[in-house]
């Protein structure tokens, strides 16, 4: 990213958000206070221990879930959510964010067994569009995938079940799904957190290779210090608020 | 679009699907079977007894009380839905063949008849009556003599090629010469004494024949009581022919003879002064036998008899019953008895639909994180509903739809397969001494296809929509990191 040239164009401001639980009639808090600027282009790397609420903010930010207060604002470039605070849209519009606006690539893959590959991938697409219209796009859609698998070095095995490949293969194959729909922002919670370090270490490759090419952000939620260092930005978090 | 490429993929090469859809078929199937077996045997019932008791008959409380029925039957017949009359009589009566069995004569006029039941429908031609007869030649075991009978006028008579004999043709059956030349065929031995007892001719239910009961050309002794006496009279008749109507009540029981005969025997002439010929009743074949239930025709026969010159005890005493009265209350019955046999057999679609609805539970269990992974991706709460709700709708439709197939083939191939089953096991499944009919019979109308699938469609998608609700109101973080 080249923040020090230009001034970063900012994607998603959020505001005091915070995230409470209720367990046993008690209310645990889980983010206390989050304010956080995430900038278009950038890695940015969100460091702590287990349970400090790392994951809870990913799925906040991912409109998986409900922020108990606070605010997250869309100031990126679609202009239907643009200035939008997205804690307070509807369930149809969250929907549409999260398909159009964000990728998601999770620790455990999470590729659907009863699709191919290449299936798996254009996912995001088959949901976009409907039935007609991704007919009609059908070509140009297969196009685009097998160009993203090409891309991640999956090309010879797109008609494969995910279950025939092996973890770094699925996580690659994840990281092209994510990346389908062009989100501004992609989300991953500790996306080489189940693969070996070289393997790992690669995946970490790819993503910067892709946050290069097609300039989404990416947020990468990590206890890996290592991997949080060739990111631009790290932050960390300690007990629900950020060091 | 997605969500059903979804739910296709869920259940591809899934076992419990294919059972699931088995278990449909066979719900679908057999509801379809029971309802057309027992919608075809109310409709062949119905038509046995309108081809045999005719869409209206006049009676009269008395027997032989239907006296000066000439002026009568010309009115009747010029209203323009009546078709024909025809007068009969009717008489209780003893065979003796080895030992005294009990028949009911049935006095009718071959011509007039003809016209008003399907008696030419009924009647065997001799030729016909030969070959049924030889398929049982040289066979000694009754079982098997009535078996080769059986099947044989099955070929022959039921076949729609078939054309019912004509009237000259049934009026020949119980002609002077046909008799004698029956009698001087099977009775060699003592032909010279047949103008000396001039046999009258009787023409009998094929049951009486394939069951050796009686024989073609056996002469035969009847005893019956004559009417308002308690004097025994006896006739000497000869059997010339046989009729089917595939009513085993009717063609193990009735012997059919000419009204002459009949009055001869009964001594029906002489009724009130001025009135000639009396009879029992008088059938009345509609152009329409759905006009017999209509009000405003049942007022113009009455009014037409009232103004007949019909003797004043006829009048008085005389009663007009619709085909239908004559077997109402078994006919109730037999409705009662289907709707009830096809509820219990929709308890069976709710059985198949508890497997659907167990095979969902499963594939929701199996695909929560499916469920949440789609969600991350975009998908809404219906859009995961209907990826379920399409798994057990197309596991109800595919199953209803293969159910109609088999149930139409079943229906289609019921009695074929009855009988192979009978000829191999030796049991006798559909007994025509009990179900009065000697073959099973079908009926395959819409409302029978729409009760037989409603059950599976409703059942099916109610089913389905629990499963699928549970499905789409789970928590997308909580469905993802689900194990």
């Amino acid at each position: 990213m080249n923040n020090t040239e230009a001034k970063p164009e900012l994607i998603l401001e959020i505001k005091q958000l915070t995230k409470e639980y209720r367990l046993n009639q008690q209310s645990v808090p889980v983010l206390k206070g989050i304010d956080l600027k995430v900038y278009r282009g950038e890695i940015l790397a969100i460091l702590g221990q287990s349970g400090v609420g790392k994951s809870t903010l990913l799925n906040l930010i991912g409109l998986l879930d409900q922020a108990s207060s606070g605010h997250i604002i869309y100031k990126g470039t679609n202009d239907r959510f643009h200035g939008k605070d997205l804690c307070s849209v509807n369930l149809k519009e969250k929907a549409v964010i999260r398909n159009e606006l964000l990728g998601f690539v999770f620790q455990a893959y999470h590729l659907l067994p009863d699709l191919t590959v290449r299936e798996n991938v254009l996912l995001p697409a088959m949901i976009r569009y409907s039935g007609s219209e991704f007919r009609s796009r059908n070509k140009s859609l297969i196009e685009k995938a097998d160009h993203l698998l090409e891309r991640v070095g999956l090309s010879e095995r797109r008609e494969f079940p995910p279950t025939r490949l092996s973890g770094g293969e699925r996580q690659r194959a994840a990281i092209a799904r994510a990346l389908f729909n062009d989100p501004e922002l992609v989300l991953c919670d500790e996306p080489t957190g189940n693969l070996d370090t070289q393997t790992g270490e690669k995946i970490h490759q790819l993503m910067q290779e892709l946050n290069e090419t097609t300039g989404a952000s990416f947020i990468l939620v990590t206890h890996d210090e290592n991997l949080a260092q060739r990111a631009h930005r790290q932050v960390h978090m300690v007990d629900g608020l950020f060091a | 679009m997605y969500q059903r490429f979804i739910s296709f993929r869920y259940l591809r090469k899934r076992t419990t699907a294919l059972l699931s859809i088995i278990a449909v078929m066979f719900g679908v199937a057999t509801l379809m079977t029971v309802l057309g077996i027992m919608e075809g045997y109310i409709e062949r019932l119905q038509e046995m007894i309108r081809e045999s008791e005719s869409h209206l008959i006049i009676r009269t409380a008395a027997p032989q009380g239907l006296c000066g029925i000439e002026e009568l039957r010309e009115n009747l017949n010029a209203l323009p839905e009546v078709v024909e009359t025809a007068p009969f009589l009717e008489a209780l009566a003893m065979y003796r063949s080895g030992k005294f069995n009990p028949c009911f004569l049935r006095g009718l006029d071959p011509d007039a008849e003809s016209r008003v039941t399907s008696l030419p429908k009924f009647l065997i031609r001799p030729q016909e009556l030969e070959t049924i007869l030889a398929a049982g030649e040289g066979l000694e075991d009754l079982r098997e003599f009535k078996n080769a009978t059986s099947t044989q006028a099955l070929a022959i008579l039921d076949t729609p090629e078939r054309t019912p004999v004509n009237s000259e043709e049934s009026v020949e059956l119980f002609s002077r010469e046909f008799r004698k030349t029956i009698f001087n065929r099977y009775n060699p031995n003592i032909g010279s004494s047949f103008s000396k007892h001039n046999y009258s001719a009787i023409v009998v239910g094929l049951q009486f024949l394939t069951s050796r009961n009686l024989e073609l050309g056996q002469i035969v002794h009847l005893l019956t009581i004559k009417p308002g006496s308690q004097e025994v009279i006896e006739g000497k008749f000869i059997v010339t022919g046989a009729f089917k109507t595939g009513d085993f009540n009717v063609d193990s029981k009735v012997f059919l003879v000419h009204n002459n005969r009949m009055k001869t025997l009964l001594n029906a002439y002489g009724g009130p002064e001025g009135f000639d010929e009396c009879y029992d009743g008088l059938r009345i074949s509609l152009t329409d036998y759905n006009l017999a239930d209509s009000p405003e025709l049942i007022d113009k026969i009455h009014k037409t008899i009232r103004n007949s010159n019909l003797d004043k005890d006829s009048y008085i005493n005389h009663h007009l019953r619709t085909w239908r009265d004559s077997k109402r209350y078994f006919l109730q019955a037999v409705e009662i008895e289907k709707w009830i046999m096809g509820f219990v057999v929709s308890l069976l679609n709710i059985f198949t639909s508890c497997i659907i609805l167990l095979m969902l539970v499963l594939i929701v269990i199996e695909k929560t994180r499916d469920a949440g992974i789609l969600m991350s991706l975009g998908a809404r709460p219906r859009d995961i509903l209907m990826i379920f709700m399409i798994n057990g709708v197309t596991i109800s439709i595919v199953g209803t739809v293969l159910g109609l197939i088999a149930g139409t083939i079943f229906l289609e191939c019921i009695n074929p397969v009855h009988d192979f089953i009978s000829s191999l096991t030796g049991a006798t499944l559909f007994d025509p001494e009990v179900y009065l009919m000697d073959k099973i019979p079908t009926s395959l109308e819409f409302t029978t296809v729409i009760l037989s699938i409603l059950p599976a469609i409703v059942f099916g998608l109610l089913a389905s929509l629990v499963p699928a609700i549970w499905a789409a109101r789970k928590n997308p973080i909580v469905a993802i990191h689900n194990e």
